[in-house]
């Protein structure tokens, strides 16, 4: 099986489980607090989500250590391959 | 050790993530639980908002990057080519071969 197979199959258990739960098909007298827990949680699980993959992008740029030594070099690597392809014609 | 500017982006948007993931979870995961006359649900909009929001917000990031994706192709339209329409099967080969290779 493969990934996105097993994706899709937890995703549709799950939200099956969500609808029963919601929808009152098992014919549970939930607390009303938990119900109204219940019904927003797929929106509440992505943005939680979103906010997880925001913060660990920010978290990563923040800390991302610079190269001084290989900047320069690759900037001066840069200038030397556009001089060498105008020369040999290629128009930027 | 990272730039000025990386470190404040960066953070910035784990804080922005930060308040956006508490104010959510007090929304959604909390005041159902807090007493209905409590002062702290002057601060939080009616439940549907809770789902229509974060909604309408994706509709609208998805039009933005469907945007960009138009604008960043119809920037390689300008080629010496007359119209896309002869490389259309070229692309619907291409595609058709890594399907084919795929169900291998």
């Amino acid at each position: 099986m493969t990934k996105l197979t097993q994706w899709l199959w937890g995703l549709a258990l799950l939200g099956s489980a969500w609808a029963a739960l919601t929808m009152g098909a098992l014919g549970l007298e939930l607390p009303f607090p938990c119900q109204e827990v219940l019904w927003p949680l797929p929106a509440y699980l992505l943005v939680s989500a979103g906010c997880y993959a925001l913060g660990t992008v920010g978290y990563r740029v923040a800390t991302f250590h610079d190269c001084e030594d290989a900047a320069r070099e690759l900037q001066s690597q840069i200038l030397e391959a556009r001089a060498d392809l105008a020369r040999r014609g290629l128009r930027f | 050790q990272a730039t000025g500017t990386d470190q404040v982006v960066g953070f910035g948007l784990v804080a922005v993530s930060l308040i956006i993931f508490t104010y959510y979870t007090t929304w959604v995961i909390l005041l159902p639980f807090i007493d209905s006359q409590h002062v702290i649900h002057k601060y939080f909009l009616p439940r549907a908002y809770a789902v229509l929001i974060p909604l309408a917000t994706g509709l609208l990031l998805l039009l933005f990057v469907g945007k960009l994706c138009v604008h960043t192709l119809a920037l390689g339209v300008h080629l010496p080519r007359s119209s896309l329409a002869p490389t259309l099967p070229g692309v619907f080969l291409f595609l058709l071969k890594g399907y084919k290779q795929k169900a291998l």
